[in-house]
């Protein structure tokens, strides 16, 4: 049996604990069972049948393009349209006789017929039309055929077309665009099916398609609104899915994750704001529905006391993770102060967007989870780049913020470490 | 085994919306080439190197580029939203634009075509400042035999299209016409 065969290294492992007596036969046994039970053999036979197909649908589309052109635009379509049902025919029988990796591939390849079919069509009968129309059309029957087979794999074709789809025909670093709320609505849709599914490769998915939201909206609609509203929600983000992680109640282990694509966005989104320097907040922009800079501050300060709610509910209930809440409520509190009365401040919004870094290690370190300290880590390297850059005019300037930045860290990392356990001890 | 009955059903769905919404596409463009109006419009001329791209005529609109001066402007224009081209027959055999309105036009007497404001190039000399529109037929798919019937007679700069429009002002390709007579029709399934 081949090396990479799950099975075969469980059975071995299984052999090596007894022949090394960690385990005796009797739990032996028990484990052999469940694992040919719960394992199923997968025959060889499976790789030539999946080439020797992938062979013959090359015959076949190189056999229709050949002769395309000889045929009636009527003729193209009934083509189009039988390539279209019999995968579908395949992926049922498969569903019914398995194994079910077939059949999603073949689900998969009837929603890629189905997308191709419609630019087909467009071309054979000179319906342009567009092309963002073609897509959505696509990524609507593509999700709609995910929900109705419960196919994770189509699942992730829709959010990869619906976030092409907003792409598609955006003018970037335009001044004058709307927001894009449509795109959160059909992703909202998506993340519900995803968590219905349980797929966690949408979900990350999801996740990147979120962040490429954010960073499209930036460059060419409101800012003001973007950092102030976005910003804010990112911590409140953190804040939630941190009490989640103790509840364990909704998102089927994908927290730790989820948190760290809001890490990404919160500080690519401080970045942007140390770069400009404060000055594109002054760039109004027209969000279609027209907040005023009150209105988005009174909204930053609502989700912030939200995230300050969650502090106090974990406080309260004495959740696992309630110091990184209160740490998050914390830097919500800080960025709202930050983008009320400082957002000019370049050396404030610094020493922020390195705070930030530096709690994402820590909290590496506390959860464990190694991609928050690399995170941090690089953060960290691209923050201290950027400052570098920003005051590359007065190399006398970035010394004495790197010299302090420095006596900072080295002061927290080693008082504030004795104070606490001074204060924990006397209390 | 209940789950496996309910995703077969749902895959069946799923085929059947997929198919149906393709048939949909095909069944409104003949019902719109069958019923639509139908305007003649003048084909400009592109750089000849980059007429025939694999296998379509590239289609440059005379109606593309509109002069301020030769046509009403009903409500608010903005770039890269739709406008409303509202036709009438010209002194030729092509289609003229009259009225270009922001929205779609509740009652005119004209056949509408809609497009998208691309571009309001403002020039001192009032009599050049123009509307440049696209409208989503800017290119022709044609077999290599037919390719090459028409790059003769767009040598000799006679080429128009006929279009088919619906209420909605949307426009479809329904042939190639030279002098305003029909050289191609497109079948209608």
């Amino acid at each position: 049996m081949a090396f990479w065969n799950k099975k075969h290294t469980l059975l071995s492992a299984v052999d090596d604990w007894v022949d090394r007596n960690v385990i005796n036969t009797t739990i032996a046994d028990s484990l052999r069972l469940d694992v040919n039970e719960n394992i199923p053999t997968r025959s060889f036979a499976y790789i030539p049948i999946l080439l020797g197909v992938i062979c013959l649908a090359f015959g076949f589309v190189t056999f229709v393009a050949a002769n395309w052109d000889a045929m009636s635009s009527l003729a193209r379509v009934v083509l189009l349209i039988a390539s279209l049902l019999a995968s579908w025919v395949v992926a049922i029988y498969l569903m019914a006789r398995g194994p079910n990796w077939a059949a999603q591939l073949f689900v998969l390849l009837a929603c890629c017929i189905f997308g191709a079919s419609i630019m087909l069509i467009a071309q054979i009968y000179h319906m342009q039309g567009e092309p963002r129309d073609a897509v959505w059309l696509w990524a609507a029957g593509t999700i709609l055929a995910a929900v109705l087979t419960r196919s994770s794999p189509a699942l992730a074709l829709g959010v990869i077309l619906i976030t092409l789809w907003l792409l598609m025909d955006y003018p970037l670093f335009s001044r004058r665009q709307d927001l894009s709320f449509e795109y959160l609505i059909y992703w909202l849709v998506c993340a519900v099916i995803a968590w219905w599914l349980a797929s966690r490769f949408t979900a990350h998915l999801l996740m990147i398609g979120l962040a490429i939201w954010i960073l499209v909206s930036a460059l060419s609609t409101s800012w003001f609104f973007i950092l102030n509203v976005v910003l804010l929600i990112g911590f409140f983000g953190i804040a939630a899915l941190l009490l989640e992680l103790d509840l364990k109640a909704w998102l089927n282990e994908f927290e730790k994750t989820a948190i760290a694509y809001l890490f990404l966005i919160v500080s690519m989104l401080q970045m942007f704001w140390f770069l400009t320097g404060g000055k594109s907040l002054l760039r109004g922009g027209s969000v279609s529905f027209e907040l005023s800079s009150m209105t988005v501050l009174w909204l930053s300060a609502i989700i912030c006391l939200l995230t300050v709610g969650f502090a106090v509910y974990a406080y309260l209930k004495n959740v696992e993770h309630r110091y990184d809440i209160v740490v998050s409520a914390l830097f919500a509190f800080i960025a709202l102060v930050l983008l009320s009365f400082f957002q000019f401040s370049t050396i404030l919004i610094a020493i922020f967007m390195l705070a930030t870094q530096v709690w994402i290690i820590r909290m590496g370190w506390r959860l464990e989870y190694r991609p928050y300290s690399v995170i941090g880590f690089l953060g960290f390297a691209v923050a201290m780049l950027f400052i570098y850059f920003k005051t590359m005019g007065s190399l006398m300037n970035t010394s004495l913020f790197y010299f302090g930045a420095g006596l900072i860290l080295v002061i927290g990392a080693i008082v504030l470490p004795k104070v606490l356990k001074k204060w924990g001890a006397t209390s | 085994m209940k789950n496996l009955k309910f995703i077969i059903i749902g895959a069946l769905i799923a085929a059947a919306i997929q198919t149906g919404l393709l048939v949909k596409i095909i069944y409104d463009r003949g019902q719109q080439l069958a019923n639509g109006t139908e305007v003649h419009l003048q084909t400009g001329m592109v750089d000849p190197r980059d007429l025939f791209r694999g296998h379509y005529v590239r289609l440059n609109l005379s109606i593309g580029r509109i002069l301020k001066k030769d046509v009403k402007i009903v409500g608010d224009l903005k770039r890269r939203e739709a406008v409303y081209v509202s036709l009438k027959k010209g002194a030729e055999e092509f289609w003229v634009p009259v009225v270009i309105y922001s929205e779609l036009p509740e009652a005119s007497d004209n056949p509408v075509l809609k497009g998208k404001l691309t571009y309001i190039r403002n020039s001192k000399d009032p009599e050049k400042a123009t509307y440049q529109i696209s409208f989503p037929f800017d290119r022709y798919f044609a077999p290599k035999k037919r390719a090459k019937e028409l790059e003769k007679i767009r040598n000799d700069r006679k080429l128009g299209i006929i279009v088919a429009l619906n209420k909605k002002g949307e426009g479809l390709i329904k042939g190639i016409s030279v002098d305003g007579k029909s050289i191609y029709n497109e079948p209608i399934y």
